[in-house]
């Protein structure tokens, strides 16, 4: 009885901590995904201030996006993270495609 | 038969749970890839833990603490649990729209679309946890001699898991990821210290053959 008690206890304490794990990864990766309200607010400031951009790495298709996001995520893990972040508004078959294997 | 049942609840809560939200989030979402790095980091939280209960067991730390039966049984339970963890872990990927991963690709070591050595790594680790676990139940088919150096795999399971996941795991950059790897690492090391340095005849209480409460109940 007391060995079911606590493998219950166990058990539950590890679904707690997996659920709260999940939550955190989840929050983490929010915080950190770059926000497109961001990058157009900081493109229309450049804009306004008359100023031309220098030649710009940033992707300008959703295609070379996802091309970019797949050679970051060749790199490091949290490159990976990043380049996921990045690159999932751009999903698309083309980005899949990219990716493959 | 208790204890099964409450295994399969949990195996198949976490399944349902895990399962229903990656087929909601149609396979495109990053929800199959938090799953997997949750239940990675759970799995290796696990493993430490059975590792650390098993070095106790054998140093005889664990009697002050746990009546020798339940830390046996809770030894096995353990294992059990990060065996479930680590499906959850791998199958999960099967859902991830980001990496083409396939059953193959989870199972066979560095075919792995992503990073394939530090994967390849924790598909190595993954198995031989799965070893060490089935070695417990065929403990009195292949005998005590050949059970113990089985036993010992799960040193290089641990070893495997935490080189995968610090080299693989994304959440390797966040404090308290790193801080279970170092609490880990420093507790699992000084607890191997003390069995190697501690007197042979104080840790060998089951080696003349005697059956032990783990054997006995499975």
């Amino acid at each position: 009885m007391t060995t079911n008690w606590l493998r219950a206890g166990v058990a539950g304490i590890v679904l707690a901590g997996f659920a709260g794990t999940w939550g955190y990864i989840r929050s983490v990766d929010d915080a950190s995904a770059p926000q497109a309200e961001t990058v157009s607010t900081l493109a229309g400031a450049v804009t306004a201030a008359g100023a031309t951009p220098p030649a710009s790495p940033t992707p300008a298709s959703p295609s070379s996006a996802a091309t970019s996001a797949a050679a970051a995520a060749s790199t490091t893990p949290t490159a990976t993270a990043t380049a996921r972040a990045t690159a999932a508004p751009a999903t698309a078959p083309g980005a899949r495609t990219s990716r493959g294997s | 038969m208790r204890a099964s049942a409450m295994l399969a609840l949990c195996a198949g809560t976490i399944a349902t749970v895990s399962g229903g939200l990656a087929l909601r989030a149609g396979g495109t979402g990053p929800e199959a890839w938090y799953i997997s790095r949750a239940s990675g980091l759970v799995a290796f939280t696990l493993l430490t833990a059975n590792v650390v209960l098993g070095l106790s067991m054998s140093t005889g730390i664990g009697k002050r603490l746990l009546a020798a039966r339940m830390s046996y049984d809770l030894h096995g339970f353990l294992s059990v649990l990060t065996l479930v963890f680590l499906a959850v872990h791998g199958g999960s990927l099967l859902f991830d729209g980001f990496f083409a991963f396939t059953p193959l690709t989870v199972l066979v070591p560095f075919v792995s679309p992503y990073a394939p050595f530090w994967t390849g790594l924790g598909v190595v680790a993954g198995w031989s946890a799965a070893i060490v676990a089935a070695s417990v139940r065929v403990r009195s088919r292949v005998g005590y001699r050949t059970w113990r150096q089985l036993h010992y795999l799960s040193f290089a399971a641990y070893v495997l898991a935490m080189l995968h996941g610090i080299s693989a795991g994304s959440d390797t950059a966040v404090a308290g990821v790193q801080a279970l790897y170092l609490g880990s690492a420093g507790l699992v090391t000084t607890l191997l210290l003390v069995r190697i340095l501690a007197p042979r005849n104080s840790r060998r209480p089951t080696a003349s053959g005697a059956r032990t409460p783990a054997a006995q109940g499975r």
